[in-house]
């Protein structure tokens, strides 16, 4: 817990929470917006695509959007990481955050199984139908980061879970 | 701009949020996925007009339009939720906040930009694009206003609770 609060009160953390700057804690949480809208946005759209919406739209080229993908994947890894050390002893402390960090790991998996389950066979992609694996992978994919959401918001909201945030 | 803030004051929406105090949590949580949805759908189009993906076919591409028009209208939604139906602050500190201001105006350019693209008949250009086709310069312009747009109304959003603090980053 002290060290938490260390964290917390470390120069990074509290230049994060003081600044007037537009790569402290407003920008952080701006890129970390961005990089969720790209994530989850464009994950969505390619499992939206596995369990047959828009059935004409072939699924081998949709294989190029994944470097994107990771790459806000790790803004939002980074922009994450400093935002939870200026805010580690609340955050580090919140079961609500450890369930967003959970779901964050399950859609990274879930994002994996799908690519490779989708795109990794050649043949397999020159039908446009994926299979049932890939349909449950693809659901799991919804379900994952659709959590990350939820829990994401529910961090500032420990009162709803009975969470005493008085320290 | 007070008597405007009075009109979109809504008393139901009001109570409503009022009745529990998971109605306005979950309504920003379908605000993100509502968000999610169509930076998702709109997003894909703009870059494969950018030229990602090109083996993709536009005119199949804007199949997943629909899913980014269903994530706006929750938006919307969500988003009269806040401004009409908080019970602590009154519509016209929204119509006053400069990040709201923006964030409404970066929307409208964003609509205009959509009517630009299918009226202008760029549309009907894109669509016939066949895979492996660069996309011309006009729609890419579109695209990349659109991109632009969007990212804007997430960033003036999420500075909504922070407005005062856009005046000193610009």
């Amino acid at each position: 817990m002290e060290f938490l609060t260390w964290l917390e009160n470390s120069g990074l953390g509290t230049w994060v929470r003081e600044s007037p700057s537009v790569w402290a804690y407003t920008g952080l949480i701006s890129f970390h917006a961005f990089g969720l809208a790209f994530v989850v946005g464009l994950s969505w759209m390619i499992a939206l695509r596995v369990l047959g919406v828009a059935p004409g739209l072939p699924l081998a080229p949709m294989e190029k959007f994944f470097p994107l993908i990771w790459f806000a994947f790790w803004v939002n890894a980074a922009s994450g990481a400093v935002l939870l050390i200026s805010n580690a002893a609340k955050d580090l402390t919140n079961p609500v955050f450890f369930t967003k960090i959970a779901f964050v790991v399950f859609g990274v998996v879930t994002l994996r199984l799908l690519k490779n389950e989708v795109f990794r066979d050649p043949a397999g992609l020159k039908t446009t139908a994926a299979t049932t694996k890939a349909k449950i992978v693809a659901v799991a994919l919804l379900a994952s980061w659709a959590g990350a959401i939820v829990a994401g918001r529910l961090v500032e909201y420990p009162v709803l879970f009975g969470l005493d945030r008085l320290r | 701009m007070e008597s405007l803030g009075m009109l979109l004051d809504s008393p139901m929406l009001k109570s409503f949020v009022s009745w529990s105090s998971w109605v306005w949590p979950v309504c920003e949580i379908v605000h993100f996925v509502g968000m999610a949805l169509l930076l998702g759908a709109v997003g894909l189009l703009d870059l494969r007009l950018l030229g990602v993906a090109k083996g993709l076919p536009v005119a199949q591409v804007q199949r997943l339009i629909p899913m980014g028009v269903l994530g706006y209208v929750l938006s919307v939604m969500t988003g009269i939720v806040f401004v009409s139906g908080d019970p602590f602050f009154p519509a016209v500190d929204k119509l006053n906040n400069l990040a709201f201001e923006l964030k409404m105006l970066f929307m409208l350019l964003a609509g205009l930009n959509v009517l630009a693209f299918y009226l202008t008949g760029v549309a009907r250009v894109a669509n016939a694009l066949a895979p492996g086709h660069d996309a011309p310069l006009s729609a890419k312009v579109i695209a990349g206003t659109s991109l632009f747009l969007w990212i804007g109304v997430i960033y003036f959003g999420r500075m909504i609770m922070y407005a005062d603090v856009l005046y000193t980053q610009f």
